[in-house]
């Protein structure tokens, strides 16, 4: 047992020094297949389920064709030709039936129907052929074919039903599908034989698998091996599988579909995911950190994106923010394109790892400034000269502190009507040493190119444990003239937090904004602004217990009390949560987490996401479990009436990526106040388009270098490597002005999804107001502002404080839905400034009004 | 240049124990069967003080390359939990006890051994999900078998 593993060791650290760190793989199936339970894999398909059908029994393995596919000519059920053309490039999946004398005919046909219905999801679809052959030719002929496929209610989508001469067949069925029934066909009349099996062939049309066609668990397997195997033999490799073949998505919007009874609010419209014809190209590149070289560290938290009119166009644009490669600015051009205008506006920035992005107009001057967090090269600092082109005043304004920040809010905590930035600094998770690393995207040369950054410290994530690693938050003092200082001990703020984001919120309603502070690693904090002069911390006497993992956090008035509530999602507590099962209780998740105290250093944790719901003293009632506040591996929340129904819904963008399991994004559905409805497959969010939640991760060589990454085990030859696609942040607003709210987010090392809502086309009476407000005394951009809307059903209170998403702010309008009614009875303003505004007549619905500061 | 390397880890490990000595909560009676667990290179690696039950001594016995450990049943048992690089979560669901190893700490996990049983020892999510050369068992044997099995390492 005391191997000396000496060798080893050297060949892994010289590995390590390249910055790669190296998973040896042992076997041990036991072990192993713990693991993988808990990694969501669906252990079927390691088991390689036997057919039991003795019918099945016929079928020879052959692992690979050699020889030159045999021609053939059949007939398909319309009496068309059918030849061995039509197999060049599709996948085969193939089965028999003699229509008038075979007991299984039915069951199978209808079990290929399902399998045909599941595989529509999947891109892959369109390449997958599926093929009926009659074991009795001579009977049936292409009109009983055609006759009996309508019987049944067969979709000949990618499906035929063939006859021909039984000699062809028979031979057909020898060779290419290598049945072995004898050597020469029965005579005319009598059935060729009788199978269950169903034949996969693959896109080279070798021998893949065969399936009992009357046994479910055998349909799931092919499933499953259409979607993984067949890729695998292409060089593809999924880790994990089930990130493939995610069939829990199936029995959760099942689940779902099921509660449909219990919404009380409008439902019945859907997203659909259309980036592709926005023109965006825009394309996440994350540090190998978190891909290739994975090794667990808060580069894994992603980037943020933000929004805002930067021409003053009328139309939001939106910039999106990479760890590698430069960040884009994407010109809304109104007519459902985007123009890619970075270069052009100034903004081209391809050095430095970014993190987070938030648009403000700091100098008053009525157009949006942008503010960028990076990882130890500077916060930089974008002016905005008025026409959407933007001047770098990085180092002039004083902000371009170089640490590990985050998220940066912008709100005027003393009133001056200049804002101040709040800058959270999650804390040293890098060393000094940089790492070199070359990105070659087989689908997005954009980005490609050779990147550096800071390598990562291999104990990150017990960076709470040790002191020296802290890194403070940031008060700035905007003294005019895109002049900042920072004031962080001036006015007593001492957030030593691993802090991702916070929210400014006035809680106690004196007119002064606190801060609501994230803490990543610990307990969250609360710090009370006195008069303007400094901040009182308040943390555990207004919040007892909080989430220990916080990411999002979104301060909002879900019930319409007018009260201020403030969700927070905690990412820690579903770390090792087998897969996503309902209902979601924040207990069930904690079951498999990691509750050492040792670790948490904490005894105010509060499992599970967090709902405060705000009360009229000022103190908060934690709610998340009557309220269905949890989801799966939350990142950031973004809030907005994505029905117009008066109540406030949330977007929380999730899952984790390569090398973990997916977790969907999640569509919280406000019911009228009560509770949220899990709504992400009833609205289309879920499953993601084309069913698609595996992307390409990095390309490995397991004859070369990559010998020792687990992903060679028992592999030789190259491999592109997938991983599962998750989101990190997002924005809603309506971008394309048809009157109802849409979603973008921001995916980790990937495209964004544009999802665009239909509600404008579903719903006959769609009523909302949006609102854009001014400030004159107060800040223009009106962050702080609380704006009141009445109408005879809802009384709906919004503070404009551009909050979207995790690591972003936006200038984007309010939007008020308005459910059943035309009429606005009243909106009250009450500015930064405490000047109140009220407005009664000649307000109009379904437009932007503009609101000046008065 | 083994023996050279081995000294200096045994003087490190050493140094990390004088520590432990300093601390009043380390001292464990000798009904406490104490193991070391080192974590290196995305690997475990195990030191037991042999029957004096004293570390640094000629019978500790080191285990570097297994996917079994053992320990003797009706016993309580301390696991003393280092690190020499990455950040560690080891998991034993059985025992619903988690603890985590990390670079110039130390951390403790302490339980029963009761009956003879077999459990099971994983790495926790938060540290990364491939780390299967975390994977362990934890056989709990007779005192016999115990001792035996640690003669023959």
């Amino acid at each position: 047992m005391k191997k000396s593993r000496l060798v080893l060791t050297v060949l892994l650290s010289s590995f390590i020094l390249l910055g790669g760190a190296i998973w040896m793989v042992k076997t041990q199936p036991n072990i192993k297949n713990k693991l993988r339970e808990i990694l969501g894999l669906n252990k079927t398909q390691d088991e390689g389920i036997k057919t039991e059908n003795e019918l099945s029994q016929k079928t020879q393995k052959k692992p690979s064709r050699l020889l030159a596919l045999p021609e053939f000519k059949l007939i398909d059920q319309n009496n068309e030709p059918f030849s061995s053309q039509e197999m060049v490039g599709k996948i085969w999946v193939v089965n028999f039936i003699s229509t008038r004398d075979q007991k299984t005919a039915e069951m199978q046909t209808a079990n290929v129907s399902a399998l045909q219905s599941r595989l529509s999801n999947f891109e892959l679809w369109n390449d997958v052929l599926f093929i009926t052959i009659s074991v009795d030719p001579e009977y049936d002929q292409p009109n009983i074919l055609k006759a009996y496929s309508e019987s049944l209610n067969v979709s000949l989508k990618n499906r035929k039903f063939l006859t021909g001469d039984r000699n062809t067949i028979w031979e057909l069925c020898r060779d290419l599908f290598t049945l072995d029934f004898g050597k020469t066909p029965p005579a005319p009349g009598n059935l060729l034989f009788q199978t269950n099996d169903i034949i996969l062939l693959d896109r080279g049309a070798n021998f893949t698998g065969h399936y009992n066609g009357v046994q479910e668990k055998d349909i799931v397997k092919l499933l499953g091996d259409i979607l993984t195997e067949i890729p695998k033999k292409e060089g593809k490799i999924a880790v994990p599988e089930s990130i493939v073949t995610p069939l829990w998505l199936d029995d959760r919007k099942a689940e779902q579909l099921k509660t449909i009874s219990e919404f009380e609010v409008y439902h019945d419209f859907m997203f659909t995911d259309k980036l592709n014809e926005t023109g965006i190209n825009f394309r996440n590149q994350i540090t190998g950190a978190g891909g290739r070289y994975y090794e667990a560290v808060h580069y894994d938290h992603g980037n943020g994106l933000a929004v805002a009119d930067v021409d003053n166009d009328g139309w939001e644009d939106i910039y999106f923010v990479t760890q590698l490669g430069t960040n884009q600015l994407w010109r809304n051009l109104g007519n459902g394109k985007f123009e890619d205008i970075t270069a052009k506006a100034g903004l081209e920035m391809k050095e430095q790892i970014s993190v987070g992005a938030s648009f403000a107009d700091i100098d008053n001057d009525g157009d949006a400034d942008l503010f960028v967090t990076t990882v130890k090269d500077g916060n930089r600092l974008f002016e905005n000269t008025g026409n959407g082109t933007f001047k770098d005043v990085s180092k002039p304004s004083g902000l371009d502190y170089r640490g590990h920040s985050s998220g940066s809010v912008f709100f005027d905590y003393d009133k001056d009507g200049l804002l101040d930035l709040f800058v959270t600094n999650v804390g040293q998770y890098t060393t000094d040493s940089l790492i070199t690393m070359k990105v070659t995207h087989p689908d997005n040369p954009l980005q490609n190119g050779t990147y550096t950054y800071y390598a990562p410290l291999k104990d990150a994530f017990a960076g709470h444990l040790k002191p020296e690693r802290t890194e403070t938050s940031i008060l700035y003092k905007n003294k005019g003239n895109n002049q900042f200082e920072d004031v962080t001990e001036a006015v007593k703020l001492n957030s030593k937090a691993w802090s991702g984001d916070a929210t400014p919120l006035d809680a106690d309603a004196d007119g002064w904004v606190d801060l609501y502070v994230l803490n990543m690693q610990g307990d969250d904090e609360y710090y009370e602004n006195v008069e303007g002069k400094y901040f009182k911390n308040k943390s555990r006497e207004l919040f007892p217990k909080t989430s220990w993992g916080a990411m999002g956090v979104k301060s909002f008035d879900y019930n319409n009390d007018e009260n201020l509530d403030i969700y927070v999602t905690d990412m820690h507590i579903d770390m090792g949560s087998s897969r996503n099962k309902t209902p979601i209780v924040a207990a069930e998740k904690m079951k498999t987490s990691n509750t050492n105290a040792d670790f948490l250093q904490s005894e105010n944790v509060l499992f599970g996401n967090a709902m405060f719901q705000g009360k009229s003293d000022g103190t908060f009632n934690e709610v998340s479990e009557e309220i269905n506040g949890e989801n799966f591996w939350p990142w950031g929340l973004s809030v907005g009436d994505i029905n117009a129904d008066g109540y406030e819904d949330i977007f929380v963008a999730s899952s984790m990526n390569f090398s973990f399991r997916y977790a969907i994004n999640s569509v919280l559905l406000n019911n009228k106040g009560k509770k949220f409805m899990d709504s992400e497959f009833i609205l289309g969010v879920e499953p993601r388009k084309n069913g698609i939640s595996a992307a390409y991760w990095f390309n490995i060589d397991c004859d070369g270098s990559d010998k020792l990454r687990f992903e060679c085990q028992e592999r030789s030859g190259k491999y592109e490597v997938f991983g599962a696609m998750g989101s990190r942040s997002s924005a809603i607003f309506d971008i394309d002005h048809d009157g109802d709210l849409d979603i973008i987010t921001s995916e980790n090392n990937g495209a964004p999804m544009v999802l665009i809502n239909n509600l404008s086309d579903k719903k006959e009476a769609l009523n909302y107001l949006k609102i854009k407000l001014i400030g004159s005394s107060s800040n223009k951009e009106g962050f702080g502002a609380k704006v009141t809307v009445k109408t005879k059903l809802t009384t709906q209170t919004k503070v404009k404080d551009g909050k979207s998403g995790y690591l972003s702010q936006s200038s984007i309008p309010l939007y008020f839905g308005l459910g059943e009614t035309k009429k606005i009875q009243q909106i009250d303003i009450l500015w930064p400034s405490g000047k109140k505004q009220t407005i009664r007549d000649n307000i109009p619905t379904n437009d932007l009004l503009i609101i000046e500061e008065k | 240049m083994l023996v050279g390397l081995g000294i200096v880890i045994e003087l490190l490990t050493l140094a990390a124990d004088l520590s432990l000595i300093s601390n009043p909560l380390a001292s464990s009676s000798s009904d406490t069967l104490r193991i070391q667990f080192t974590g290196e290179l995305h690997n475990w690696q195990f030191l037991y003080p042999g029957k004096d039950g004293v570390f640094y001594t000629s019978d500790d016995v080191k285990i570097i390359d297994s996917d079994n450990l053992f320990l003797p049943s009706n016993k309580e048992i301390l696991f003393e939990l280092r690190s020499k690089d990455y950040f560690y979560c080891l998991d034993i669901p059985e025992l619903e006890k988690s603890q985590i190893a990390v670079p110039d700490m130390l951390f403790k996990l302490n339980f029963y051994a009761g009956k003879p049983e077999t459990l099971s020892l994983f790495p926790g999510a938060i540290c990364g999900t491939i780390n299967d050369n975390l994977n362990r068992k934890i056989n709990i044997v007779s005192n016999h078998e115990f001792n035996n099995w640690l003669e023959n390492n």
